[in-house]
């Protein structure tokens, strides 16, 4: 049972992580593929400040938050100066660049072995939260608060201007919007909703490398985001639960582990092949990829 | 209200241009393709830089301006083809062209929710009070409210874009081809337009257009670019009548 | 001293040459941000090392077989992912994604079926050639000589023939080159053909010398991609210019830091680049709206 409540507490972590991603990708139609890479900054930065200086929950989520929307404005900064696919590989090596540092910086960051013993998130600076039961909660109710606001954000005027953007940014910066505004607070939110995110992992999993935050990791992301669907909330959501769940479901098939791995994104690809064919604003989603 | 622009561009099609507009009044911009009407129309909206010279609207310089900020000095624009912007509905593309931009930072209308209900149910009026002013009382557009840009036809979505210029409090528009490519039959309604614009609602008007009946009957001025520079300019019968216009332009 | 690395930085750009021109075959005719090209150059690596280790076969022929059956994966692609989506007029972006996808799937199957270690290719130690004081490697020789041999072989095919000049057409301009009559489909089949050639070419090449894992497709595929633009996006020749820079770049990196940070200043070099001159050293300058 116990196994159950740690595929909730990760199902939690990429609900967080698809949204991020939907809202930034999804609605505004920025193609970032270095989500993995505010994941990771989120997570080294939050294990810091804990490990460092024990702070409680709140203080730390604020100096992620913090951390992650500073390097966002790279990617912002990026999105104004580069277009298309020059962008897409602007933010590929943007996320190459943070893992690269992860990776070598080993004073800092002890490269690829990492750091373990990281100790539990306080709650009001008094309740070190260990053991399933507290981060399921944490991670529940987290996850609900991050769905809330970003549903909130689909239907709002914000989302509204990050969707016309999408349909036509120069028209709609010749109907007064500052575009590049819009653009920057949508990386914002969703680099410091990715970091949290990498926070909450980390304290969780007790240990972080950097293997943990790669490219690949990033494409997993987006293939979530992509299969289940952009531009609303169901879509991520559903997205986030099929890649989730999807290699639970092979174990319990019984398949070795050793083919399971690959096996399982095999399907991940093929899903994304054939929803980009048959179904490509995904299979929960409102909106097609431009 | 006037401006003068004398200017020189990056890929050098406009080679000095200086034009006065006039306020209230409609002027048209006349000429032949890729003389540069349509970039004079984007440096004047701000989206293109690379020019020396000045843009004065009413003692601001737009010079230095971004192209959203001299929007919202009361700058409004139609592109060519122009459409309304996909993926949303009327109704959300009536409120993006409102210069009420209550709640649009994210989560403000969770915060202040009463006044984003407010903003959104005056801005939802005054486009049901415009859809009703140019298209008459329970036309079909007020049903369609809701309904995608994409349920719209071509020429529908030319004069729903121009309908929406309407929502924002703009001193003076600028309309690149408001009738090209559109059915004769909205033509006339695009012209009732215009001129309510200028007459009710006291607006400046630059227009590009091609279609020259429609410049005739609409424009009070004429200006006529040949070449990067400014030929001819003057009262809309005396230009297009002009020998050496005719002989460029018109070919006759 | 210096000059050791800047001869193995440009040995190594003619690799990333190869890549880049695998890539732009399918970016410039197509537009088509080709990830899967990343999973192609490792079938073409696995084929490679199967046919010489487990099949016994001589490295040529190991090679040719490794190419040819490149050449048809490449072609599958084509037929299997893009051709359908571009009936299906789906955007860049979306061909893009199943790209990503197509790549998921090459790769993890290669990695199901021969497991994810890495692996060597042979490990018999040859005699280095000597000049003075550089060294040249025996892999490193054969990378050189039919590395530039494929490239010049290429620059006169595409300035020459008939099919180099059909191919510089479709990249400029698809639609001008259908309203012309020419067949745009056939044209698109011999492309990914040769894409999958070059690709497996650079991989047979590399994988000779430094070995195969099912991982390290994507960042030679992005290293590839960057020469390309440093290079100068739209043009060919471009891409052989770009794979030389960065392969000079990333080996006077070594020379001056360290291995691990090549891949920093490749793109912090690749930022600054685009941010100053997007169109490469040597690329089309584009006219905004």
């Amino acid at each position: 049972m116990e196994y159950v409540y740690h595929v909730i507490i990760m199902l939690n972590i990429y609900i967080m992580l698809v949204l991020s991603a939907n809202l930034t990708i999804g609605m505004a139609n920025l193609l970032t593929m270095c989500q993995a890479a505010f994941y990771g900054i989120g997570a080294y930065i939050g294990t810091y400040f804990l490990m460092q200086f024990n702070l409680p929950f709140l203080a730390i989520a604020a100096l992620v938050i913090l951390f992650t929307g500073i390097f966002s404005f790279l990617v912002s900064y990026a999105s104004v100066r580069l277009k298309g696919d020059y962008f897409v590989i602007a933010t590929m090596g943007f996320q190459l660049i943070v893992y690269t540092i992860l990776y070598n910086w080993t004073d800092v960051t002890r490269g690829p072995y990492g750091i373990p013993g990281i100790p539990g998130i306080k709650l009001f600076g008094v309740f070190e939260l260990f053991g399933v039961y507290a981060y399921l909660t944490l991670s529940l109710v987290l996850m609900g608060i991050i769905v809330f606001l970003f549903h909130h954000l689909v239907e709002s005027p914000f989302g509204r201007v990050l969707n016309a953007i999408r349909a036509d940014e120069i028209t709609v910066k010749s109907m007064g919007r500052n575009t590049v505004l819009f653009k920057s607070l949508a990386f914002f939110l969703s680099a410091a909703v990715a970091g949290l995110a990498g926070v909450i992992y980390a304290s969780y999993v007790s240990y972080i490398d950097p293997t943990s935050f790669t490219l690949d990791e990033s494409i997993f992301i987006i293939s979530a985001l992509f299969i289940g669907g952009i531009g609303n909330t169901k879509g991520p959501v559903l997205g986030a639960l099929f890649v989730v769940l999807l290699p639970e479901l092979l174990r319990f098939v019984g398949l070795p582990d050793s083919i399971a791995a690959n096996l399982r994104q095999i399907i991940y690809g093929l899903a994304l092949i054939l929803v980009m064919y048959y179904r490509p604003q995904g299979l929960w989603g409102k909106v097609i990829l431009k | 209200m006037s401006f003068t622009n004398a200017q020189n561009e990056t890929f050098q099609l406009l080679r000095g241009v200086n034009l006065d507009v006039e306020k209230g009044k409609i002027t048209a911009l006349v000429g032949g393709n890729g003389t540069g009407k349509t970039t004079l129309f984007n440096i004047i909206s701000g989206f293109e830089k690379g020019y020396t010279g000045d843009v004065l609207m009413e003692g601001n310089n737009f010079n230095r301006m971004s192209a959203h900020r001299i929007s919202l000095m009361g700058i409004g624009r139609l592109f060519q083809d122009g459409q309304l912007l996909s993926g949303l509905t009327l109704m959300e593309n009536m409120k993006l062209a409102s210069d009420d931009t209550t709640g649009e930072m994210p989560f403000s209308s969770l915060i202040w929710s009463k006044k984003h209900k407010s903003s959104e149910a005056a801005k939802e009026q005054q486009a049901k009070d415009i859809l009703v002013r140019i298209f008459g009382e329970g036309n079909k557009y007020l049903d369609m409210l809701n309904q995608d840009a994409s349920a719209f036809s071509y020429g529908e979505q030319r004069i729903l874009s121009l309908a929406r210029l309407l929502m924002g409090n703009d001193k003076l528009l600028l309309l690149d081809e408001p009738t090209s490519g559109v059915n004769p039959v909205y033509i006339e309604t695009i012209e009732k337009i215009i001129r309510e614009m200028k007459e009710q609602d006291g607006l400046t008007v630059l227009l590009i257009e091609h279609n020259m009946h429609f410049v005739r009957k609409v424009a009070d001025i004429c200006t006529y670019l040949d070449d990067g520079v400014i030929e001819k300019v003057g009262p809309t019968a005396e230009v297009l009548d002009d020998k050496n216009v005719r002989n460029s332009y018109l070919g006759l | 001293m210096i000059w050791q690395f800047i001869i193995n930085g440009l040995i190594t750009g003619i690799l990333y040459s190869l890549l880049a021109i695998g890539f732009a075959l399918v970016y410039n005719t197509t537009r088509i941000f080709h990830i899967a090209a990343a999973g192609i150059y490792i079938f073409a690596a696995y084929m490679f090392w199967f046919f010489v280790a487990e099949v016994g076969l001589p490295i040529i022929f190991a090679s040719l077989v490794a190419i040819a059956l490149t050449m048809l994966l490449s072609l599958l692609s084509e037929l299997l992912v893009y051709r359908p989506l571009k009936n299906k007029k789906a955007s860049l972006n979306v061909a893009m994604i199943a790209s990503i996808g197509a790549m998921t799937v090459i790769i993890n199957t290669i990695a199901m079926c021969f497991g994810n270690e890495t692996k060597v290719v042979e490990n018999t130690i040859l005699q280095p050639l000597t000049f003075g004081d550089i060294i040249i490697t025996t892999p490193q020789k054969y990378q050189a000589l039919i590395g530039i041999a494929v490239l010049v072989a290429f620059m006169v095919i595409l300035q020459r023939t008939n099919w180099g000049l059909r191919l510089r057409a479709l990249s400029a301009d698809e639609t001008l080159f259908e309203t012309l009559g020419y067949d745009t489909k056939a044209t698109r089949i011999m492309v990914f053909l040769a894409s999958g050639a070059f690709i497996a070419i650079a991989s047979c090449l590399t994988v000779y010398d430094v070995g195969l894992d099912p991982n390290m497709g994507m960042s030679v595929l992005i290293s590839a991609v960057v020469a390309m633009i440093i290079g100068g996006v739209g043009k060919f020749s471009t891409c052989i210019l770009g794979g030389l820079a960065l392969g000079v770049l990333q080996s006077l990196t070594v020379y001056q830091f360290a291995s691990n940070w090549q891949n920093v200043v490749t793109f912090v070099v690749l930022l600054i680049l685009l941010f100053l001159r997007p169109q490469g050293i040597a690329g089309y300058k584009q006219r905004t709206v």
